[in-house]
């Protein structure tokens, strides 16, 4: 032995043996508290509060573990959303722990940079500025949407200490709807429409399980009820593909057709189908079964109502509605404005009429940049809000709001905040009774239609501009899971993109990734494009927040005209993006994973085929999980993949990943179109086969088959060879290819009951099993087996449309066991004898 | 020479394979014992008073944790008994104070492991099976190595599941 290998084994050895000294486990902590604990160790409570990712005010239940809020779920009490939550909503608990959440009061000092000060020197700021009174400017308050105690408080605040308070600021404020109701109905705030009364609905551009009014809703009563339903619109969105019926309509075109339905203004079905663009014997049947109908609904909305007829077509609808005597209730009565009301505001602001301007959760920079040119104008600039957004970095002031679930006492707040009505009694303002509802007298809609005409739909290439169902109209831009989870029909998750048609991909030369070049609202675009089939000829939709920047002219309602006229579109000379999209291909190739007619056969003599094996079945002895999925009911809408990456810590992994094709969700969505055009939308997580092929090929049984049906997957024993993964056939196995770290403290957001994943290992859906080892527990207590309904995965719970059913399939009274007997039932790719566990039933139109 | 420098090289190795070993069994009398705040002789509350182990683990027959005493526990006798020794002391300031006690953890479980003491005691397992004589130690520590061969025997010879996802996450 020399010198150099003495010195080398001397290391060595040593290295090892101070590893093995480190290799102790790192001492926690184990508090004693003063007193006993409300909750047992594990226990979870519930809060309740208000989801407010979009206008609809959905309730939700926090469930909170140790302080923290790990998770939403819809809360069953609220009559908007019944307990379902859509993917907003499920979203919206990462803004509690934003890492960019405002924890202090800043100011902007002198170099123009902001300093955090203490909220005493905030208040006696804000007193001082409101002391100061300029002749000639007036103070503001323009807030977002508020109802109840919160706007009782600004209200008394704003009279108190003379302020103009403007009228609220949403970006889809139906402004159209809410005149056509002043006009028809008397009624100012928005109506409740109540679909499960009607048996024919009819809708003109609203989308109704998306964006529109009460989503949530609208899914769960379309969901239990057997109506016709009929939905019109220029492009194509979610809410189409699920219509029983749906016809494309040339953008703006809707109030010409509603003009016809309601017999007004002269129109006939000829000009009627001149301007929309259908079939006039399509025409004349949609007027017979509107007239043949018992309790038909129509409703105009989204795209119809946001072009030049947009009011008119309001107006119809309501005429229409009021005709039939349509089921309508009034919500709470609210102060939302329009854009023109900011539009209003911007003069007074760049004509130095402004003394102090208050923002409160709003952001009109977004919507208008010229808002942001002459903010400056204020003589002192106040902001409320929970993060920085354009309009509040414009701000002297910013105020920093503490989360709903916070002001309840069972949530730890972050940082200093404070909520808007704590700040306004501090300031003075006392709450306020809530104030009965205004009703106006109808106005007269007679002389209203005898001077409209509906003006001509102009032809050729158009931009349809939609509000987003993932981040609605931007607000959820800043939530990075929303830009993890696909958008249902397009499945691409990092944008923007504009969505063309496969014919204008062709005539354009342009291929998915593509960049087309436009402009709008003062601004021009280059966007890739995502084709798609089934997308109208000739038009172009793109979703308002990927717009932000550019200031849309305003129809006569105030509201952002959303058709535009693309005559010059260019194909600007630069390379193709890789746009991350998920779905490999949208038609299914003759294989049924959505069976159609042609499958009938084969589905009833699939007991001719029985597939033989050698090995003897499973043998279940209390449980079989599985799970029953309605294709009828089921929407698409993407709340249960939502739901699924909150509760089970999946990573969010970043456009990069996506593009490489390494998406992490354990639940997807997969739309299949047929050639007619007609989507079908299928929920694929993992099938729990009862002959799985991703088991036998695990080299250190990190995955094999569990008593009770299930195929487990146990992280610390997998060394990521990714056999199992290779061998599924369904590809829902997810691998972790390098660590995801979290943002702080967004970790606080995990779910205590399942793992993190660390890097090289693979994982999967596990029906949830920490809910069903929780229920076990439970049911155990009591000696007897876990009851059907008492668990429930978190994707079948937040559906809005109740299609996925879980539970013990052994147990015939259970509602899986029924959904299984189904004529309907069929299981995806049932041919390879894996006996999947999760059971599929086709919509009834293709059965 | 070279003899000499081969001893050299093997005693070398020899000890520190017995440093090794030595800190790997022996870590916790080193270490753990000493970190507690407050001497708590289990011995004492459990021989000499009495005391049954849910008496202060309040929640280990129907949580998956035992948890640490909530400090009004121990105020419920220790406003009367001892309030002069020098460790009361340390626990009355910390009640007076309404300030938590943070206790070193001694018996821990890796974080893929879903484990409840409520069933274990449901089906009967004394405490003792997997914490040691706990009444004749002044200062608790691990002695079972609460590795998955040892919880698997276990389930194995009682029947219990042994399925993996019972106890991992």
């Amino acid at each position: 032995m020399n010198r150099r290998d003495f010195f080398r084994i001397l290391g060595a050895s040593t290295g090892a043996a101070v590893a093995t000294a480190c290799d102790q486990k790192v001492a926690s902590k184990l508090v004693s508290q003063l007193t006993t604990p409300r909750l047992l160790p594990g226990e979870a409570e519930f809060v309740r509060s208000t989801c407010r990712e979009c206008s609809a005010g959905c309730g939700v239940l926090a469930k909170v573990r140790d302080g923290r809020p790990v998770k939403l779920e819809g809360d069953p009490d609220n009559p908007v959303n019944r307990g379902a939550l859509c993917m907003r909503g499920q979203a919206g608990l990462s803004r509690l722990y934003h890492p960019n959440r405002l924890r202090a009061p800043q100011l902007r000092g002198t170099t123009g940079e902001f300093q955090t000060i203490s909220w005493d020197e905030a208040f006696a700021i804000l007193n001082g500025a409101l002391g100061k009174n300029i002749t000639g400017r007036r103070h503001i308050f323009l807030s977002e949407r508020t109802t109840g105690s919160v706007s009782g408080f600004i209200e008394d605040f704003c009279q108190k200490r003379n302020i103009e308070r403007r009228p609220e600021l949403e970006l889809y404020s139906h402004a159209a709807l809410r005149q056509a109701n002043a006009l028809v109905f008397g009624r100012h705030p928005l109506p409740v429409y109540d679909v499960k009364q009607a048996d024919l609905l009819i809708t003109f551009g609203a989308d109704v399980i998306e964006t529109f009014l009460n989503p949530v809703q609208f899914a769960q009563d379309l969901a239990a009820t057997k109506l016709k339903w009929i939905h019109l619109e220029p492009h194509l969105s979610l809410t189409g593909v699920n219509a029983d019926e749906r016809l494309v309509v040339r953008a703006g075109s809707e109030a010409w057709l509603l003009a016809f339905l309601a017999g007004e203004l002269g129109v006939t079905a000829a000009q009627a189908a001149e301007q929309t663009g259908l079939k006039l014997s399509r025409i004349t049947e949609l007027a017979e079964r509107l007239k043949k109908a018992k309790n038909p609904l129509v409703i105009a909305g989204g795209v119809a109502t946001a072009t030049e007829n947009g009011l008119l077509a309001a107006v119809l609808s309501a005429v229409l509605q009021e005709k039939h005597h349509a089921p309508l209730t009034w919500a709470d009565d609210d102060r939302v404005g329009s854009l023109a009301d900011v539009v209003e505001l911007e003069q007074q602001l760049a004509d130095g009429k402004v003394s102090v301007a208050f923002f409160h959760n709003t952001d009109p920079v977004t919507y208008r940049p010229s808002f942001g040119a002459v903010l400056g104008k204020a003589s002192f600039r106040v902001g409320f809000g929970d993060m920085l957004n354009p309009t509040l970095a414009g701000c002297d002031l910013v105020l920093p709001l503490s989360h709903a679930l916070e002001e309840d006492g069972a949530v730890k707040p972050f940082g200093d905040t404070q909520s808007l009505a704590g700040i306004l009694q501090k300031l003075g303002a006392e709450a306020r009774p809530k104030q009965a509802p205004v009703i106006q007298p109808p106005g007269d809609v007679r002389k209203f239609l005898a001077n409209i005409k509906p003006t001509p739909v102009r032809a050729g290439r158009t931009l349809v501009i939609t509000p987003s169902i993932r981040t609605f109209d931007g607000r959820g831009e800043c939530l990075p899971l929303l830009s993890e989870i696909p958008d249902p029909l397009t499945t691409v998750t990092y944008g923007p993109w504009v969505t063309i048609s496969e014919q204008d991909a062709e005539t354009l030369s342009l291929k998915d990734g593509g960049i087309v070049g436009f402009a709008v609202g003062g601004r021009s675009f280059n966007l890739p494009v995502r084709v798609m089939p089934a997308q109208p000829v000739g038009v172009f939709t793109v979703q308002r927040p990927f717009l932000n920047g550019a200031s849309l002219p305003l129809t006569v309602t105030g509201e952002e005209i959303s058709v535009w006229p693309l005559d010059a579109i260019a194909v600007p000379a630069v390379p193709a993006v890789a746009l991350p999209f998920l779905s490999g291909g949208m038609h299914a190739e003759g294989r049924g994973i959505v069976p159609g007619l042609e499958h009938k056969h084969e589905h009833e003599h699939k007991a001719e085929h029985v597939n033989k094996t050698l090995y003897p079945p499973h043998e279940y002895k209390n449980y079989r999980w599985a799970m029953a999925i309605d294709l009828d009911r089921c929407t698409g809408c993407g709340a249960c993949v939502a739901a699924c990456y909150v509760e089970n810590n999946i990573p969010l992994v970043g456009r990069d990943e996506h593009v490489a094709g390494r998406e992490m969700s354990w639940l997807r969505i997969e739309p299949f179109v047929n050639d007619a055009g007609d989507f079908e939308m299928l929920p694929m997580m993992c099938q729990q086969c009862d002959n799985a092929p991703c088991e036998p090929v695990c080299p250190v049984n990190a995955t094999y088959h569990n008593p009770e049906g299930l195929n487990a997957q146990v992280y610390n024993r997998c060394v990521g060879t990714r056999y199992c993964s290779n061998n599924c056939p369904y590809k829902v196995r997810r691998f972790n290819w390098i660590d995801h770290p979290v943002a702080q403290p967004l970790d606080l957001m995990f779910n205590p009951d399942v793992s993190k994943r660390p890097k090289g290992v693979m994982e999967k859906c596990t029906f949830c099993v920490h809910r069903i080892v929780r229920a076990k527990d439970h049911a155990k207590d009591e000696k007897r087996l876990v009851h059907d309904g008492e668990v429930t995965t978190a994707c079948a719970q937040t559906c809005p449309a109740q299609a996925i059913v879980f539970g013990n399939i052994l147990d015939e009274q259970s509602h899986v066991h029924q959904q299984e007997k189904s004529e309907r039932t069929y299981r995806v790719l049932e041919e390879l004898g894996v006996e999947p566990a999760v059971y599929y039933l086709t919509s009834r139109s293709e059965s | 020479m070279k003899k000499l420098l081969f001893a050299a090289v093997t005693g070398y190795f020899a000890l520190a394979g017995l440093l090794v070993f030595g800190l790997h069994f022996h870590y916790g009398v080193f270490t753990k014992r000493l970190l507690q705040p407050i001497h708590f002789p289990h011995a004492t509350h459990i021989n000499k008073v009495g005391l049954a182990c849910t008496k202060c683990h309040i929640t280990v027959t129907n949580s998956p944790a035992a948890s640490a005493p909530p400090l009004a526990v121990c105020m419920e006798c220790h406003t009367k008994v001892k309030t002069e020794s020098p460790e009361i002391k340390i626990l009355t300031e910390h009640w007076t104070k309404q300030e938590p006690i943070e206790w070193s953890k001694i018996h821990q479980l890796p974080w893929h492991v879903r484990f409840t003491h409520k069933r274990h005691i449901a089906a009967g397992v004394d405490c003792t099976v997997c914490h040691g004589e706990v009444n004749t130690m002044t200062q608790v520590h691990q002695v079972r190595s609460l590795e998955m061969g040892w919880c698997v025997s276990c389930h194995r010879e009682n029947n219990a599941p042994t399925d993996c996802w019972t106890c991992h996450k």
